[in-house]
Protein backbone atom coordinates (compact mmCIF):
# COMPACT_ATOMS: atom_id res chain seq x y z
CA UNK A 1 0.00 0.00 0.00
CA UNK A 2 1.30 3.24 -0.91
CA UNK A 3 1.75 5.73 1.32
CA UNK A 4 -0.08 8.92 2.42
CA UNK A 5 1.97 11.92 1.88
CA UNK A 6 2.23 11.01 -2.03
CA UNK A 7 -0.84 10.66 -2.51
CA UNK A 8 -1.32 14.25 -2.05
CA UNK A 9 1.80 15.58 -4.16
CA UNK A 10 0.54 16.66 -7.67
CA UNK A 11 1.93 14.93 -10.42
CA UNK A 12 4.47 17.43 -11.52
CA UNK A 13 6.28 17.26 -8.13
CA UNK A 14 6.02 13.27 -8.23
CA UNK A 15 8.22 13.53 -11.72
CA UNK A 16 10.80 15.51 -10.12
CA UNK A 17 11.07 12.83 -7.34
CA UNK A 18 10.78 10.08 -9.59
CA UNK A 19 13.82 11.89 -11.41
CA UNK A 20 16.04 11.80 -8.67
CA UNK A 21 15.29 7.93 -8.17
CA UNK A 22 12.59 7.54 -6.07
CA UNK A 23 11.17 4.55 -7.08
CA UNK A 24 7.64 5.32 -4.56
CA UNK A 25 6.85 8.29 -6.32
CA UNK A 26 7.17 6.77 -9.75
CA UNK A 27 4.52 4.09 -8.59
CA UNK A 28 2.05 7.07 -8.02
CA UNK A 29 2.74 8.42 -11.24
CA UNK A 30 1.15 4.99 -12.58
CA UNK A 31 -1.68 5.06 -10.18
CA UNK A 32 -2.48 8.59 -10.94
CA UNK A 33 -2.40 7.87 -14.94
CA UNK A 34 -2.79 4.49 -15.63
CA UNK A 35 -6.90 4.46 -16.47
CA UNK A 36 -6.07 7.61 -18.47
CA UNK A 37 -3.51 6.23 -20.41
CA UNK A 38 -5.11 2.99 -20.82
CA UNK A 39 -8.29 4.45 -22.15
CA UNK A 40 -6.54 6.94 -24.68
CA UNK A 41 -4.79 3.95 -26.20
CA UNK A 42 -8.33 1.56 -25.90
CA UNK A 43 -9.74 4.73 -27.88
CA UNK A 44 -6.82 4.61 -30.85
CA UNK A 45 -6.55 1.39 -31.02
CA UNK A 46 -10.20 -0.14 -30.08
CA UNK A 47 -8.55 -3.46 -28.62
CA UNK A 48 -8.22 -3.93 -25.18
CA UNK A 49 -5.01 -6.46 -25.44
CA UNK A 50 -3.45 -3.15 -27.29
CA UNK A 51 -4.48 -0.92 -24.89
CA UNK A 52 -2.52 -3.16 -22.42
CA UNK A 53 0.74 -3.26 -24.08
CA UNK A 54 0.30 0.25 -24.83
CA UNK A 55 0.14 1.59 -21.42
CA UNK A 56 3.05 -1.10 -20.18
CA UNK A 57 5.66 0.36 -23.24
CA UNK A 58 4.42 3.68 -22.04
CA UNK A 59 5.87 3.61 -18.68
CA UNK A 60 8.73 1.78 -19.47
CA UNK A 61 9.51 4.54 -21.95
CA UNK A 62 8.55 7.33 -19.53
CA UNK A 63 10.64 5.41 -16.36
CA UNK A 64 13.92 5.80 -19.65
CA UNK A 65 13.22 9.66 -20.43
CA UNK A 66 12.29 11.03 -17.09
CA UNK A 67 15.53 12.98 -17.18
CA UNK A 68 14.43 15.02 -20.39
CA UNK A 69 11.23 15.79 -18.56
CA UNK A 70 12.26 19.70 -18.04
CA UNK A 71 8.57 20.91 -16.74
CA UNK A 72 7.75 22.80 -20.07
CA UNK A 73 4.82 20.91 -20.70
CA UNK A 74 2.33 19.85 -18.15
CA UNK A 75 3.41 16.18 -16.62
CA UNK A 76 0.02 14.38 -17.50
CA UNK A 77 0.37 15.71 -21.37
CA UNK A 78 4.30 14.22 -21.17
CA UNK A 79 2.25 10.75 -20.79
CA UNK A 80 -0.37 11.04 -22.99
CA UNK A 81 1.48 12.56 -25.53
CA UNK A 82 3.69 9.28 -24.97
CA UNK A 83 0.71 6.44 -25.03
CA UNK A 84 -0.51 8.27 -27.90
CA UNK A 85 2.63 7.91 -30.30
CA UNK A 86 3.02 4.77 -29.22
CA UNK A 87 -0.82 4.03 -30.18
CA UNK A 88 -0.51 5.83 -33.52
CA UNK A 89 2.68 4.07 -34.10
CA UNK A 90 1.02 0.52 -33.70
CA UNK A 91 -2.06 1.46 -35.68
CA UNK A 92 0.33 2.42 -38.92
CA UNK A 93 2.81 -0.92 -38.35
CA UNK A 94 -0.93 -2.89 -38.37
CA UNK A 95 -2.63 -0.91 -41.18
CA UNK A 96 0.49 0.17 -43.29
CA UNK A 97 -0.56 4.03 -43.50
CA UNK A 98 2.04 7.06 -43.87
CA UNK A 99 -0.16 9.47 -41.58
CA UNK A 100 -2.29 9.52 -38.63
CA UNK A 101 -5.08 11.08 -39.49
CA UNK A 102 -5.66 7.39 -41.97
CA UNK A 103 -4.29 5.45 -39.38
CA UNK A 104 -6.97 6.40 -36.56
CA UNK A 105 -9.59 6.96 -38.95
CA UNK A 106 -8.79 3.15 -40.35
CA UNK A 107 -8.33 1.35 -37.08
CA UNK A 108 -10.82 -0.96 -36.32
CA UNK A 109 -11.01 -3.32 -32.92
CA UNK A 110 -13.01 -5.71 -30.85
CA UNK A 111 -14.61 -2.95 -28.76
CA UNK A 112 -17.93 -4.28 -27.26
CA UNK A 113 -19.92 -3.45 -23.92
CA UNK A 114 -19.53 -5.43 -21.54
CA UNK A 115 -23.06 -5.77 -20.66
CA UNK A 116 -24.46 -6.88 -23.66
CA UNK A 117 -25.20 -9.92 -22.08
CA UNK A 118 -27.12 -9.05 -18.66
CA UNK A 119 -30.55 -8.41 -18.06
CA UNK A 120 -31.58 -4.94 -17.89
CA UNK A 121 -34.58 -5.81 -16.20
CA UNK A 122 -32.86 -7.78 -13.54
CA UNK A 123 -30.93 -4.67 -11.79
CA UNK A 124 -32.89 -1.29 -12.20
CA UNK A 125 -31.18 0.47 -9.30
CA UNK A 126 -29.66 3.57 -10.24
CA UNK A 127 -25.64 2.24 -10.43
CA UNK A 128 -27.17 -0.05 -13.31
CA UNK A 129 -28.38 3.14 -15.15
CA UNK A 130 -25.35 4.91 -14.82
CA UNK A 131 -23.29 2.04 -16.50
CA UNK A 132 -25.38 1.53 -19.31
CA UNK A 133 -25.32 5.02 -19.85
CA UNK A 134 -21.61 4.96 -19.88
CA UNK A 135 -21.22 2.09 -22.12
CA UNK A 136 -24.25 3.38 -24.38
CA UNK A 137 -21.51 6.54 -24.46
CA UNK A 138 -18.93 4.46 -25.20
CA UNK A 139 -20.36 3.11 -28.27
CA UNK A 140 -21.52 6.15 -29.73
CA UNK A 141 -17.58 7.54 -29.18
CA UNK A 142 -16.78 4.29 -31.01
CA UNK A 143 -19.20 5.09 -33.75
CA UNK A 144 -17.16 8.83 -34.47
CA UNK A 145 -14.61 9.77 -36.72
CA UNK A 146 -11.35 8.52 -35.26
CA UNK A 147 -10.12 12.20 -35.14
CA UNK A 148 -13.05 13.30 -33.63
CA UNK A 149 -12.80 10.64 -31.16
CA UNK A 150 -9.24 11.42 -30.35
CA UNK A 151 -10.23 14.78 -29.65
CA UNK A 152 -13.13 14.24 -27.22
CA UNK A 153 -11.01 11.88 -25.01
CA UNK A 154 -7.80 14.17 -24.92
CA UNK A 155 -10.62 17.17 -24.28
CA UNK A 156 -12.81 16.34 -22.18
CA UNK A 157 -11.91 12.89 -20.87
CA UNK A 158 -8.17 13.35 -19.91
CA UNK A 159 -8.66 17.40 -19.32
CA UNK A 160 -5.59 18.42 -21.68
CA UNK A 161 -5.58 22.13 -22.83
CA UNK A 162 -6.03 23.29 -26.01
CA UNK A 163 -2.51 24.46 -26.46
CA UNK A 164 -1.06 21.34 -25.28
CA UNK A 165 -3.99 19.09 -27.89
CA UNK A 166 -2.96 21.61 -30.44
CA UNK A 167 0.95 21.05 -30.08
CA UNK A 168 0.45 17.19 -29.88
CA UNK A 169 -1.66 17.40 -33.64
CA UNK A 170 0.64 19.95 -35.32
CA UNK A 171 -2.52 22.63 -35.65
CA UNK A 172 -3.47 25.62 -34.39
CA UNK A 173 -5.07 26.37 -31.16
CA UNK A 174 -8.27 28.06 -33.02
CA UNK A 175 -8.30 24.58 -35.49
CA UNK A 176 -8.40 22.00 -32.28
CA UNK A 177 -11.49 24.55 -30.59
CA UNK A 178 -13.32 24.49 -33.88
CA UNK A 179 -12.88 20.85 -34.58
CA UNK A 180 -13.68 19.82 -31.15
CA UNK A 181 -17.04 21.67 -31.30
CA UNK A 182 -17.87 19.84 -34.30
CA UNK A 183 -17.37 16.39 -32.62
CA UNK A 184 -19.21 17.37 -29.73
CA UNK A 185 -22.23 18.46 -31.71
CA UNK A 186 -22.25 15.51 -33.32
CA UNK A 187 -22.08 12.77 -30.44
CA UNK A 188 -24.83 15.13 -28.49
CA UNK A 189 -26.93 14.44 -31.14
CA UNK A 190 -25.89 10.48 -31.12
CA UNK A 191 -26.79 10.53 -27.56
CA UNK A 192 -29.99 12.27 -27.82
CA UNK A 193 -30.90 10.03 -30.13
CA UNK A 194 -30.36 7.27 -27.68
CA UNK A 195 -32.02 9.13 -24.82
CA UNK A 196 -29.56 9.22 -22.57
CA UNK A 197 -28.80 12.52 -22.14
CA UNK B 1 -35.02 34.26 -28.22
CA UNK B 2 -33.61 34.63 -31.47
CA UNK B 3 -29.77 33.45 -31.80
CA UNK B 4 -27.51 36.36 -32.08
CA UNK B 5 -24.09 36.13 -33.68
CA UNK B 6 -22.28 36.63 -30.68
CA UNK B 7 -24.05 33.07 -29.42
CA UNK B 8 -21.82 30.79 -31.72
CA UNK B 9 -19.11 32.68 -30.40
CA UNK B 10 -20.19 32.35 -26.63
CA UNK B 11 -20.77 28.64 -27.42
CA UNK B 12 -16.84 27.87 -28.35
CA UNK B 13 -16.32 29.32 -24.97
CA UNK B 14 -18.56 27.07 -23.45
CA UNK B 15 -15.91 24.19 -22.85
CA UNK B 16 -13.11 26.56 -21.21
CA UNK B 17 -16.17 28.07 -18.74
CA UNK B 18 -16.69 24.33 -17.80
CA UNK B 19 -13.39 23.79 -17.57
CA UNK B 20 -12.25 26.85 -14.96
CA UNK B 21 -10.00 28.25 -18.21
CA UNK B 22 -11.92 31.91 -18.81
CA UNK B 23 -10.81 34.41 -16.36
CA UNK B 24 -11.04 38.34 -16.08
CA UNK B 25 -13.46 40.33 -18.80
CA UNK B 26 -13.84 37.51 -20.92
CA UNK B 27 -15.72 35.16 -18.28
CA UNK B 28 -17.94 38.40 -17.09
CA UNK B 29 -19.11 38.66 -20.35
CA UNK B 30 -19.39 35.08 -20.82
CA UNK B 31 -21.53 35.38 -17.35
CA UNK B 32 -23.50 37.79 -18.47
CA UNK B 33 -24.60 36.74 -22.01
CA UNK B 34 -25.48 33.29 -20.66
CA UNK B 35 -27.86 34.87 -17.96
CA UNK B 36 -29.36 36.74 -20.98
CA UNK B 37 -29.82 34.23 -23.42
CA UNK B 38 -31.78 30.70 -22.36
CA UNK B 39 -30.21 28.27 -25.70
CA UNK B 40 -27.34 29.34 -24.52
CA UNK B 41 -27.57 28.84 -21.13
CA UNK B 42 -29.25 25.63 -22.14
CA UNK B 43 -26.26 23.84 -24.23
CA UNK B 44 -24.09 24.55 -21.45
CA UNK B 45 -25.85 22.55 -19.29
CA UNK B 46 -25.89 20.11 -22.02
CA UNK B 47 -22.22 19.87 -22.23
CA UNK B 48 -21.33 20.15 -18.40
CA UNK B 49 -22.84 16.72 -18.41
CA UNK B 50 -21.81 15.33 -21.83
CA UNK B 51 -18.21 16.11 -19.90
CA UNK B 52 -19.08 14.48 -16.82
CA UNK B 53 -20.68 11.29 -18.32
CA UNK B 54 -17.79 11.03 -20.95
CA UNK B 55 -15.35 11.85 -17.49
CA UNK B 56 -16.91 9.00 -16.03
CA UNK B 57 -16.71 6.92 -18.79
CA UNK B 58 -13.29 5.63 -18.41
CA UNK B 59 -13.30 2.19 -18.50
CA UNK B 60 -11.45 0.64 -15.44
CA UNK B 61 -8.27 -0.63 -16.28
CA UNK B 62 -8.24 -5.12 -16.20
CA UNK B 63 -6.87 -6.68 -13.30
CA UNK B 64 -3.31 -7.43 -13.04
CA UNK B 65 -2.48 -4.23 -15.87
CA UNK B 66 -0.93 -2.22 -12.64
CA UNK B 67 1.21 -5.17 -11.48
CA UNK B 68 2.23 -6.02 -14.87
CA UNK B 69 3.54 -2.23 -15.42
CA UNK B 70 5.41 -2.12 -12.02
CA UNK B 71 7.00 -5.94 -12.64
CA UNK B 72 8.62 -4.50 -15.71
CA UNK B 73 9.86 -0.93 -14.71
CA UNK B 74 11.16 -2.72 -12.26
CA UNK B 75 12.80 -5.07 -14.47
CA UNK B 76 14.07 -2.66 -16.46
CA UNK B 77 15.80 -0.60 -13.15
CA UNK B 78 17.25 -3.34 -11.80
CA UNK B 79 20.09 -3.89 -14.40
CA UNK B 80 21.08 -0.28 -14.67
CA UNK B 81 21.85 0.25 -10.82
CA UNK B 82 24.01 -2.86 -10.87
CA UNK B 83 25.61 -1.69 -13.85
CA UNK B 84 26.69 1.77 -12.36
CA UNK B 85 27.26 -0.25 -9.17
CA UNK B 86 30.12 -2.39 -11.59
CA UNK B 87 31.21 0.49 -12.77
CA UNK B 88 32.03 2.38 -9.68
CA UNK B 89 33.92 -0.96 -8.86
CA UNK B 90 36.13 -0.78 -11.75
CA UNK B 91 36.56 2.71 -11.38
CA UNK B 92 38.15 2.31 -7.69
CA UNK B 93 39.53 -0.74 -8.79
CA UNK B 94 41.76 1.23 -12.01
CA UNK B 95 41.94 3.96 -9.47
CA UNK B 96 44.07 2.09 -7.20
CA UNK B 97 45.87 0.59 -10.02
CA UNK B 98 46.97 4.04 -11.06
CA UNK B 99 47.58 4.88 -8.02
CA UNK B 100 50.31 2.31 -6.96
CA UNK B 101 51.69 2.56 -10.04
CA UNK B 102 52.33 6.26 -9.92
CA UNK B 103 53.88 5.20 -6.50
CA UNK B 104 56.48 2.67 -7.92
CA UNK B 105 57.51 5.05 -10.41
CA UNK B 106 58.13 7.88 -8.03
CA UNK B 107 60.13 5.41 -5.54
CA UNK B 108 62.34 4.35 -8.49
CA UNK B 109 62.73 7.43 -10.20
CA UNK B 110 63.37 10.08 -7.46
CA UNK B 111 66.52 8.06 -6.39
CA UNK B 112 67.71 8.17 -10.31
CA UNK B 113 67.75 11.98 -10.37
CA UNK B 114 68.98 12.33 -7.23
CA UNK B 115 71.89 10.07 -8.23
CA UNK B 116 72.41 12.22 -11.46
CA UNK B 117 72.17 15.62 -9.77
CA UNK B 118 75.04 14.30 -7.96
CA UNK B 119 73.06 15.78 -4.37
CA UNK B 120 74.28 12.61 -2.51
CA UNK B 121 77.86 13.40 -2.57
CA UNK B 122 79.55 14.37 1.14
CA UNK B 123 80.38 17.91 1.60
CA UNK B 124 83.82 17.60 2.04
CA UNK B 125 84.72 16.93 -2.05
CA UNK B 126 86.82 20.06 -1.83
CA UNK B 127 90.60 19.59 -1.64
CA UNK B 128 91.56 22.61 1.33
CA UNK B 129 93.61 25.00 -0.71
CA UNK B 130 94.07 25.86 -4.48
CA UNK B 131 95.29 23.98 -7.12
CA UNK B 132 98.51 25.43 -6.55
CA UNK B 133 98.45 24.38 -3.03
CA UNK B 134 97.60 21.03 -4.20
CA UNK B 135 100.66 20.91 -6.29
CA UNK B 136 102.88 21.31 -3.35
CA UNK B 137 101.23 18.87 -1.61
CA UNK B 138 101.70 16.51 -4.10
CA UNK B 139 105.16 17.49 -4.64
CA UNK B 140 106.13 17.40 -0.77
CA UNK B 141 104.78 14.28 -0.92
CA UNK B 142 106.72 12.88 -3.52
CA UNK B 143 109.79 14.81 -1.81
CA UNK B 144 108.56 13.00 1.49
CA UNK B 145 108.76 9.35 -0.46
CA UNK B 146 111.80 10.03 -2.54
CA UNK B 147 114.36 12.73 -1.22
CA UNK B 148 116.68 12.32 1.05
CA UNK B 149 115.86 13.53 4.86
CA UNK B 150 119.49 14.68 5.09
CA UNK B 151 122.56 14.86 2.79
CA UNK B 152 124.34 12.43 4.74
CA UNK B 153 121.42 9.76 3.86
CA UNK B 154 122.25 9.49 0.16
CA UNK B 155 126.17 9.26 0.36
CA UNK B 156 126.97 5.01 0.79
CA UNK B 157 129.05 4.59 3.55
CA UNK B 158 131.70 2.55 3.92
CA UNK B 159 129.26 0.15 5.57
CA UNK B 160 126.75 0.14 3.05
CA UNK B 161 130.04 -1.34 0.62
CA UNK B 162 130.89 -3.77 3.37
CA UNK B 163 127.68 -5.23 3.42
CA UNK B 164 128.30 -5.96 -0.31
CA UNK B 165 131.71 -6.92 -1.15
CA UNK B 166 132.58 -7.72 -4.45
CA UNK B 167 136.00 -8.63 -3.98
CA UNK B 168 136.54 -9.70 -7.92
CA UNK B 169 138.62 -7.81 -9.56
CA UNK B 170 136.70 -5.15 -11.68
CA UNK B 171 138.03 -5.42 -15.37
CA UNK B 172 137.33 -2.77 -17.87
CA UNK B 173 138.50 -1.23 -21.21
CA UNK B 174 139.43 1.83 -21.34
CA UNK B 175 138.44 3.57 -24.03
CA UNK B 176 141.77 5.98 -25.32
CA UNK B 177 141.71 9.78 -26.79
CA UNK B 178 142.08 8.16 -30.11
CA UNK B 179 139.14 6.05 -30.25
CA UNK B 180 141.07 2.98 -29.85
CA UNK B 181 140.91 0.43 -26.22
CA UNK B 182 144.13 0.32 -24.24
CA UNK B 183 144.19 -2.94 -22.71
CA UNK B 184 142.12 -4.08 -19.95
CA UNK B 185 143.16 -2.86 -16.64
CA UNK B 186 142.69 -4.65 -13.78
CA UNK B 187 141.00 -2.18 -11.08
CA UNK B 188 141.40 -4.00 -7.36
CA UNK B 189 138.25 -3.83 -5.62
CA UNK B 190 137.68 -1.28 -3.15
CA UNK B 191 138.64 -2.25 0.28
CA UNK B 192 136.66 -3.37 2.54
CA UNK B 193 137.93 -2.50 5.63
CA UNK B 194 135.91 -0.79 7.93
CA UNK B 195 138.68 1.89 8.61
CA UNK B 196 138.55 3.38 5.57
CA UNK B 197 135.44 5.73 4.61
CA UNK B 198 134.70 6.13 1.00
CA UNK B 199 132.49 9.08 0.27
CA UNK B 200 131.39 9.90 -3.14
CA UNK B 201 129.85 13.27 -4.49
CA UNK B 202 126.70 12.53 -5.73
CA UNK B 203 125.10 16.04 -6.83
CA UNK B 204 125.31 16.86 -10.51
CA UNK B 205 127.56 20.04 -9.51
CA UNK B 206 130.96 19.80 -10.43
CA UNK B 207 132.82 17.97 -7.79
CA UNK B 208 133.73 20.56 -5.29
CA UNK B 209 136.91 22.09 -4.93
CA UNK B 210 139.17 19.38 -2.66
CA UNK B 211 139.48 20.32 0.96
CA UNK B 212 136.07 21.63 1.44
CA UNK B 213 134.10 20.74 4.24
CA UNK B 214 131.23 18.37 5.05
CA UNK B 215 129.13 21.73 6.39
CA UNK B 216 130.15 23.73 2.91
CA UNK B 217 128.31 20.82 1.14
CA UNK B 218 124.87 20.94 3.05
CA UNK B 219 123.59 24.32 1.57
CA UNK B 220 124.25 22.62 -1.70
CA UNK B 221 122.50 19.91 -1.07
CA UNK B 222 119.66 21.83 0.54
CA UNK B 223 119.98 24.10 -2.44
CA UNK B 224 119.08 20.99 -4.45
CA UNK B 225 116.18 19.60 -2.66
CA UNK B 226 114.12 22.65 -3.19
CA UNK B 227 115.26 23.12 -6.79
CA UNK B 228 113.62 19.48 -7.28
CA UNK B 229 110.17 20.58 -6.00
CA UNK B 230 110.91 23.62 -7.66
CA UNK B 231 111.25 22.08 -11.23
CA UNK B 232 108.30 19.86 -10.68
CA UNK B 233 106.41 22.96 -10.01
CA UNK B 234 107.05 24.32 -13.19
CA UNK B 235 106.36 21.21 -14.84
CA UNK B 236 103.23 20.88 -13.47
CA UNK B 237 102.04 24.36 -14.41
CA UNK B 238 102.92 23.29 -17.83
CA UNK B 239 100.52 20.71 -17.80
CA UNK B 240 96.87 21.28 -18.87
CA UNK B 241 94.18 20.98 -16.49
CA UNK B 242 91.89 18.23 -17.03
CA UNK B 243 88.23 18.56 -18.62
CA UNK B 244 87.00 16.52 -16.05
CA UNK B 245 88.63 18.28 -12.91
CA UNK B 246 85.72 20.97 -11.95
CA UNK B 247 87.13 24.09 -11.90
CA UNK B 248 84.17 25.77 -10.22
CA UNK B 249 85.12 28.03 -7.11
CA UNK B 250 82.86 28.14 -4.45
CA UNK B 251 82.73 30.97 -1.70
CA UNK B 252 85.64 30.24 0.02
CA UNK B 253 87.75 30.36 -3.23
CA UNK B 254 88.11 26.74 -3.34
CA UNK B 255 87.42 24.12 -6.17
CA UNK B 256 86.09 21.32 -6.23
CA UNK B 257 88.62 19.00 -8.30
CA UNK B 258 86.36 15.67 -7.86
CA UNK B 259 85.42 15.24 -11.21
CA UNK B 260 81.83 14.29 -11.72
CA UNK B 261 80.06 11.49 -11.68
CA UNK B 262 79.57 9.42 -14.89
CA UNK B 263 76.46 11.86 -16.32
CA UNK B 264 74.83 10.49 -19.55
CA UNK B 265 73.68 13.25 -21.52
CA UNK B 266 70.44 14.29 -21.12
CA UNK B 267 69.29 12.03 -19.01
CA UNK B 268 68.69 14.61 -16.02
CA UNK B 269 65.99 15.92 -18.13
CA UNK B 270 64.64 12.76 -18.67
CA UNK B 271 64.15 11.47 -15.10
CA UNK B 272 62.76 14.82 -14.25
CA UNK B 273 59.79 14.34 -16.49
CA UNK B 274 59.60 10.91 -15.37
CA UNK B 275 59.44 12.05 -12.01
CA UNK B 276 56.71 15.00 -13.02
CA UNK B 277 54.85 13.34 -14.46
CA UNK B 278 54.05 9.91 -11.85
CA UNK B 279 53.69 13.08 -9.72
CA UNK B 280 50.77 14.17 -11.11
CA UNK B 281 49.29 10.61 -12.33
CA UNK B 282 49.78 9.86 -8.53
CA UNK B 283 47.52 13.05 -7.54
CA UNK B 284 45.31 12.25 -10.46
CA UNK B 285 44.19 8.89 -9.40
CA UNK B 286 43.92 9.83 -5.77
CA UNK B 287 41.45 12.04 -6.59
CA UNK B 288 39.42 9.69 -9.31
CA UNK B 289 39.70 7.07 -6.27
CA UNK B 290 38.05 9.47 -4.11
CA UNK B 291 35.52 10.34 -6.49
CA UNK B 292 34.33 7.02 -6.75
CA UNK B 293 34.49 6.46 -2.69
CA UNK B 294 31.75 9.33 -2.63
CA UNK B 295 29.69 8.12 -5.47
CA UNK B 296 29.41 4.60 -3.84
CA UNK B 297 28.41 5.96 -0.39
CA UNK B 298 26.29 7.88 -1.75
CA UNK B 299 24.37 5.06 -3.76
CA UNK B 300 24.29 3.16 -1.23
CA UNK B 301 22.74 5.47 1.30
CA UNK B 302 19.84 5.53 -1.68
CA UNK B 303 19.13 2.03 -1.32
CA UNK B 304 19.28 2.38 2.36
CA UNK B 305 16.42 4.85 2.25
Amino acid sequence: MPSLKYENLRLEDLFLLAKKGDGTAFEHIVLQTEKMIYNLALSVTKSREDAEDIAQETYLRLWRSLCDFRGDSSAKYYVLRIARNLAVDLIRKKSGLDTADNVIGTAEGDFEPELADEDPLSRPDEAYIRKMRAETLRKCLDDLPASARELIVMRDINGLSYAEIADMLGVADGTVKSRLFRARERLRQMIISKNIL
Amino acid sequence: MKRTPSCKYYRLLADEYIEGELSGEVMHDFEAHIASCPECRTELEELRALKEMLAASNEEIPDGLHGKIMSAVRDEARPRRSCKRALMRTAVSAACAVLCLSLALIFTVLPLWQENTGSDVPEDHTAAGTNEEIKHDTVATVDAENAPTSPADSVPTADSVAEEPDQSPIETDVLKPDGGMSEAEVIPPVSTSAAEDVTFDVSESPSPAPGTSAEADKPETEEAATELPEAIETFAETLPISADINASEDADGEFEVFPEANKAPGGDEITLALLVVSGLLAVASFIAFLISLSSIRKTSQKKNK
